[in-house]
């Protein structure tokens, strides 16, 4: 591995340690309570004693995108690693076994695949109606397949390999061949699709809750902040622009981390 | 090589001639008779199937508000800007008995169909409303009606003092029944425009009314335009896509306060309320429906987030109104005297979670609201942070599925948008939400001196005793605490450059009249 890509890595994970920290650590960060109304303090500008201005509930701007830190990324890791455990087991399944077993599992995800994914979320979130475990869970229903169809064409070019056979005639068992032999040859395409889905699971998920469909009130989500504030974008920007901001470094971060891991991978 | 060029060259300037030409025609609306028309865009946020008017039948649900107002149909009577009635269609009118009113129409006026408007034609009109409508038959309690040339005479049931008031409402707009109801919903009227197109939750196209019998109407053609969003509406209107808009979000307005824009503003009996359900277990103490009305902070919800355009509410109709709210008194907003309250009643921080509990059960209500009215968000956002203060857990369901979950009843407090004195008489609140029978009365509410009261006031045709006895039911109804009002709307429209005509009524539903133009 080059010497930049290390440097890179480091950069960009202390980056993303950092955005964890403030997620577990926000309700000590926060100068206010994200969550208590002060209608005096309505709709004032980015000043010193609100360093992001405060909303129409006079709520401070600051204190509330560090509260949505948590609300953001722990929903998006949390879509991301459901999404990739489900999808990898199934994926291993399908492979492995082959067959009846292979047809059914990859015609279930092929159905999930024929539609747009934003639009099935939109369209299940909709119908769940049930605020922001709706959203991550009508996510995870659309992101597995892709987790799935990657693990199952890995497994198809791994279970023939010369050492499989190897592993295979010493007498290993199935779990033991899958998780010692599959498993760790899967484990680096999964991570790198992985890291690169988390902004995309962020941005998903603040588009859900923009359109009402995933945070509700009154919590700090950034989608359902910018959804909130969108009628002031003319009058009052702040109140969009902060949580705005916020997503658009966050994504950033877990893009350019994805990135940098997918070179490191690629090169190894 | 070079003739190549050339000849591309020429190509390329006859197909920008043509284009040109193609946008520039774009700009400029002309008649089938190959003069120029006159077009006015209008944006509106309530044309809609969500607010019952997916149509302009007056007969249909509050599409009758659509119908009145675009203009396309109009009532007997109408109101002045002090809420006055005065006739409209009628010339004039006589109380003959208690239950015998004599009409007497406007000679000269036709439907829009070319039929003209006698008294068979408002016979026709009214039996088939208060056959079809769900609110007009228990209103108007006709029992029979009879025509004579221009002369309308009807009987009711018994005493309906509000008659003319009644009359007026958007759903007594008068419309050809032989002309009949088209498939989308239109109808021929008597208004100024006539509608040629109606798309429910799309909005609809107005001709003018060649043959309008109170005036020439100035515009050839109006779009009205449903727009839902509100700042999708204030960029329509800033770049000129729209000559005019009601429904604008308040944060908003300041951005049309200079020229060439004007606002247009009335204070409105459109109320913003609370309904409690009486089937629901937590609600059932009477002190824990009063703490919930005093701890909800009704001057910061219209100073703060509704920026100004309105009043507070202490009951259902506003001040302006001689049974209005100067005259009653709601639970002001106290923190500490709900505490108080909610203590008393065994509900009690017991965990010291910042909630109170009782049997070690959180005092939790579900909010039901929609947002097509964009103050019922605000309202239960606000209402969630300070209901808080007091320990008490507000989960807000505001969907504009809403209609659904109150038949379901997994609901606590039911919060809508409703214009209480449309009719300027107090009776129709009480009549639609606030009786056994009521078709809006979403929590079950019964109070025998209310039921009481208003049989006197059905039967009341003196306009003071009928103030005393608003008064008293009003009073009746803050005290049973299983109502609770907000505020009071003040509606704006704003105007772009050129546009004169267009004026806010505190009747809520007087939009696009005759005297509505564009000259720019």
């Amino acid at each position: 591995m080059k010497k930049e890509q290390k440097r890179k890595i480091l950069f960009y994970g202390i980056l993303a340690g950092a955005l964890l920290l403030f997620a577990a650590c926000a309700a000590h960060l926060a100068p206010y309570d994200p969550y208590e109304q002060n209608l005096e303090l309505s709709l004032l500008p980015p000043s010193a004693a609100h360093w992001m201005g405060t909303d129409r509930y006079g709520r401070d701007l600051f204190s509330r995108i560090l509260s949505g830190v948590r609300v953001s990324i722990f929903s998006a890791l949390l879509v991301v690693a459901a999404s990739a455990l489900i999808g990898t087991l199934a994926g291993i399944f399908s492979g492995w076994l082959e067959g009846k077993t292979d047809t059914v599992l990859m015609q279930i995800s092929d159905i999930f695949l024929a539609f747009p994914g934003m639009v099935f979320a939109i369209a299940f979130s909709g119908v769940l109606q049930s605020g922001m475990t709706g959203a991550v869970v009508s996510l995870i229903l659309v992101s597995w397949p892709k987790y799935a169809r990657l693990a199952r064409n890995r497994v198809l070019a791994l279970k023939h390999m010369p050492f499989i056979a190897a592993a295979r005639l010493t007498g290993n068992g199935t779990w033991k061949m899958i998780r010692r032999h599959i498993l760790p040859n899967l484990a680096g395409q999964t991570i790198v699709t992985a890291v690169l889905d988390i902004g995309t699971m962020m941005l998903e998920i603040a588009g859900l809750s923009f359109l009402g469909l995933g945070a509700e009130a009154p919590s700090a989500e950034w989608g359902a902040m910018m959804s909130n504030g969108r009628s002031m974008l003319q009058t009052a920007p702040w109140v969009i622009l902060a949580p705005g901001l916020a997503i658009f470094l966050t994504v950033l971060v877990c893009n350019l981390l994805g990135e940098a891991v997918r070179k490191t991978v690629d090169q190894g | 090589m070079q003739r190549k060029n050339g000849r591309r060259k020429k190509i390329a300037y006859v197909l920008c001639g043509i284009l040109a030409v193609v946008l520039f025609s774009g700009c400029q609306s002309t008649a089938a008779d190959g003069t120029d028309e006159k077009v006015f865009v209008y944006g509106d946020t309530t044309f809609n199937a969500e607010n019952d008017e997916s149509d302009v039948n007056p007969h249909n649900g509050y599409s009758g508000w659509a119908c009145i107002r675009y203009g396309i149909g109009e009532t007997l009577f109408h109101y002045s800007d002090s809420m006055e009635i005065e006739p409209w269609l009628a010339e004039s009118y006589e109380i003959v008995d208690d239950t015998t009113w004599r009409i007497t129409l406007h000679e000269g006026i036709s439907f829009t169909s070319g039929r003209t408007l006698d008294a068979e034609a408002v016979k026709e009109c009214l039996e088939d409303l208060i056959a079809v409508h769900d609110r007009a038959c228990g209103d108007l309690k006709i029992e029979s009606i009879e025509a004579d040339g221009l002369i309308v005479t009807i009987h009711t049931e018994q005493p309906v003092p509000a008659l003319l008031n009644y009359l007026s409402d958007p759903y007594g707009c008068i419309i050809d029944m032989q002309a009949g109801v088209t498939d989308d919903g239109n109808v021929a009227g008597t208004g100024p425009y006539r509608a040629v197109q109606v798309e429910t939750d799309q909005g609809l196209t107005l001709m003018k009314n060649d043959n309008y019998w109170n005036g020439t109407p100035k515009l050839d053609r109006i779009e009205v335009k449903t727009i839902r969003d509100g700042d999708t509406m204030t960029m329509a209107l800033q770049s000129g896509e729209l000559d005019a808009a009601y429904g604008l979000p308040y944060s908003n307005l300041i951005l049309f306060r200079d020229e060439p824009y004007t606002i247009s503003s009335a204070d409105t009996s459109r109320t913003f309320f609370g309904q409690f359900n009486g089937s629901s277990e937590v609600l059932q103490d009477d002190r824990v429906r009063e703490a919930v009305i005093g701890a909800i902070d009704r001057q910061g919800f219209v100073n703060t987030l509704m920026e100004g355009n309105g009043s507070v509410a202490e009951g259902p109709f506003p001040s302006y109104f001689a049974f209005g709210d100067s005259k009653v008194q709601e639970e002001s907003y106290d923190l500490e005297y709900s505490r108080e309250l909610l203590a008393e009643a065994g509900w009690t921080d017991e965990d010291g979670d910042g909630y109170v509990e009782k049997d070690g059960k959180r005092l939790t209500i579900c909010w039901l609201t929609y947002p097509s009215r964009q103050e019922l968000p605000l309202l239960a956002e606000s209402a969630q942070a300070s209901l808080k203060k007091i320990g008490i857990e507000v989960q807000i369901q505001c969907t504009a599925n809403h209609l659904e979950l109150l038949k379901k009843g997994n609901w606590d407090v039911y919060v809508s948008a409703f214009v209480s004195a449309p009719t300027g008489d107090p009776e129709y609140f009480f009549t639609t939400h606030c009786l056994q029978d009521s078709s809006k009365n979403r929590g079950g509410y019964y109070s025998e001196t209310l039921e009481m009261l208003e049989q006197q006031l059905s039967g009341e045709f003196d306009t003071e005793k009928r103030t005393e006895l608003a008064i008293e039911m009003t009073q009746t109804l803050l005290d049973d605490h299983m109502f609770f009002f907000a505020s009071h709307l003040k509606m704006s429209m704003v105007s772009g450059e050129g546009v004169t005509g267009l004026t806010a009524h505190p009747c809520d539903y007087y939009e696009i009249t005759v005297n509505l133009d564009k000259n720019k």
